[in-house]
């Protein structure tokens, strides 16, 4: 593969999903910390492509190698600390692409207030990953992904109706 | 009743980032990966410097071994 066409399919990876993985750091927390970790796992992209171990299914590499990135930074930031609570602190939404507005900072604080586990699992769900993928990347059952997931969704809607956000 | 799954994606959606941070990281990237492509070196070995090599991995070898 000749330099132009590394850069250029590094160029479409980047496009196709910068945007979701920084903002599945963001929401893990926050914004300060998802671009140096957003920048890393796109370095790691990078050496995929120059190495051309071009995988079949990018996405899923991407974010498999991001989770991975995720539980190595909680690993070495907390060390001695237990990582979840560490990753329950409430994130950023600055630096984010759209300003919210009343109704709009509603829905993201229903999000914030959950649980760190549930608001990663939300959000890898809201991006279109099947239970087994998700549990493939979190090295869990695709079972437990689910029910996991029920209750992630039941406590963010109990949230949303906290925020008096009840309709669509 | 409401379905939460659409409030999802708007959630989700607002920890996007801007444009301008889109820009820096790949602005970032694109330094380092030329950094490190401008640090790989190129070493061409004919017999006469493996010869070299051998000689000098030996000399470390036995320094290694004195000093241990």
């Amino acid at each position: 593969m000749s330099t132009g066409e590394k850069d250029a399919a590094f160029d479409r990876v980047y496009a196709e999903l910068f945007r979701d993985v920084f903002a599945y750091f963001n929401v893990c927390f926050g914004a300060e910390t998802a671009e140096d970790l957003a920048q890393e796992t796109f370095l790691r992209v990078w050496k995929a492509v120059d190495s051309s171990r071009i995988p079949d299914n990018w996405r899923a590499w991407v974010f498999r190698c991001a989770v991975n990135l995720k539980n190595d930074f909680l690993r070495q930031k907390y060390a001695g600390e237990k990582a979840q609570t560490a990753a329950e602190q409430m994130v950023s939404v600055q630096d984010t692409a759209i300003a919210p507005d009343g109704a709009q900072l509603s829905i993201q604080r229903a999000l914030t207030r959950l649980p760190a586990a549930d608001r990663e699992l939300l959000t890898l769900k809201s991006f279109g990953f099947t239970s087994e993928e998700i549990g493939e990347f979190l090295k869990i059952s695709a079972s437990a992904v689910r029910t996991r997931l029920q209750k992630a969704k039941q406590s963010f809607k109990i949230n949303l109706e906290k925020e008096g956000v009840t309709d669509v | 009743m409401f379905e939460p799954e659409n409030l999802l994606q708007q959630a989700v959606a607002a920890f996007q980032p801007s444009n301008a941070v889109f820009a820096r990281v790949k602005n970032r990237i694109c330094k380092e990966t030329k950094k490190t492509q401008s640090s790989v070196v190129l070493v061409y070995v004919n017999q006469n410097s493996q010869k070299i090599f051998k000689s000098v991995f030996k000399k470390y070898n036995k320094l290694m071994q004195k000093i241990a």
